[in-house]
């Protein structure tokens, strides 16, 4: 009895190394990205997170890790042209683990600078999103999507009120409380 | 009393000021956004495939539609197909073999014969939703080679929205 345990053992440690293989050797491997279309009304000159929710999901047989990229369109929507700057728009994260079958939810992060020139632009950029190979894996065949974000800046430029118009009403609003509360406090001043 | 008129007048006017300029300094945009619900979505099966050894010029293939990608996603596809060298490795790819440069094929799809692939290449012009194709890919080994390691490469499936 004794001597059939070490073989006992080996059979069991090739027949896990086998099962422990196979998934890898012939596993299904895919990525899912909703939505494969947003279309963003942007606004100028401030940071802020894009209230819709952006799901990226495996469809690996094994746990992996996924990559989000922002990249120049292929081709275009009737009317939109290249995001003069890819480095406006990232995503809250951009690199995460997902096990098999698992789901991530992101969110996009715009970032225009309020300049006239970027008034009244309709704009396209392509997320890249890729199921990482793992390192020295021999998977072959990987798949990846690409998906379309759709930015429309506001159609008019404002008009601007300068840097200093704030201060300046500030400071005569104090001047006149304080007028106001010397003549309150002494009627006879003149 | 004129006095305290005044004083009253200007208490006014300074809290007038100060709600404009509250008003101006204040920050309440929002951000209106339209989500299409497209959802994309591709798998590759298997996601492996190992051409052996073989000796200079030699072709390996395999046949059959051995690969099968599916369009998970809810709505058409266009389905691209592009071979890549992996980090490290030593060969490349090219149309036709020569020193160290070996050759990629896909057949299956919009690819009826035999296509190399080391640039993209459309796999399926428009894939249903739902849809699978299959494809098989042949590697011709280089002329001469200048290391006998084994190299790896990556065939990079991609879907993109039909437009």
């Amino acid at each position: 009895m004794r001597k059939r345990l070490p073989y006992a053992i080996i059979s069991i440690f090739f027949v896990a190394l086998i099962l422990c293989n196979l998934p890898t050797a012939n596993s299904k491997i895919g990525i899912t990205y909703v939505p494969g279309i947003l279309k963003i009304k942007a606004k100028l000159g401030k940071e802020y997170v894009v209230p819709q929710k952006i799901v990226v999901g495996s469809l690996c047989d094994d746990p992996r890790n996924f990559t989000l990229e922002f990249v120049r369109p292929g081709n275009y929507m009737e009317g939109y042209t290249c995001l003069p700057n890819i480095s406006w728009v990232k995503f809250t994260e951009d690199r995460f683990y997902l096990r098999q079958h698992g789901k991530k939810e992101v969110y996009l992060i715009i970032n225009i600078p309020d300049k006239d020139e970027y008034y009244n632009k309709k704009w396209e950029v392509w997320v890249h999103g890729v199921v990482e190979k793992k390192p020295n894996e021999r998977t072959m065949v990987v798949p990846d999507i690409y998906a379309r974000v759709l930015i429309e800046t506001p159609t008019k430029v404002p008009v601007r009120s300068s840097d200093i118009t704030i201060p300046v009403l500030v400071a005569i609003a104090c001047a006149a409380m304080f007028i106001s509360a010397l003549l309150y406090i002494n009627p006879k001043v003149k | 009393m004129k006095s305290r008129w005044i004083a009253l007048c200007l208490a006014i006017l300074s809290t007038t000021l100060i709600g404009t300029a509250v008003t101006m300094a204040s920050d309440t945009d929002t951000v209106s956004c339209t989500a299409t619900f497209t959802q994309l979505g591709v798998t590759v099966s298997p996601s492996n495939y190992d051409f052996g050894f073989g000796q200079a010029n030699d072709w390996s293939n395999t046949s059959g539609g051995y690969f099968e990608v599916q369009n998970t996603g809810n709505r058409d596809e266009k389905i691209y197909i592009e071979a890549s060298p992996d980090a490290g490795t030593q060969w490349s790819l090219a149309a036709t073999n020569g020193d160290d440069t070996a050759v990629m094929k896909a057949l299956g799809g919009d690819l009826t014969s035999w296509t190399s692939i080391h640039t993209q290449q459309t796999l399926k012009s428009s894939l249903a939703s739902g849809g699978t194709v299959t494809f098989d890919l042949a590697f011709q080994f280089p002329s001469s080679t200048s290391t006998y390691d084994p190299q790896h490469f990556t065939v990079t499936i991609s879907a993109v929205a039909a437009s």
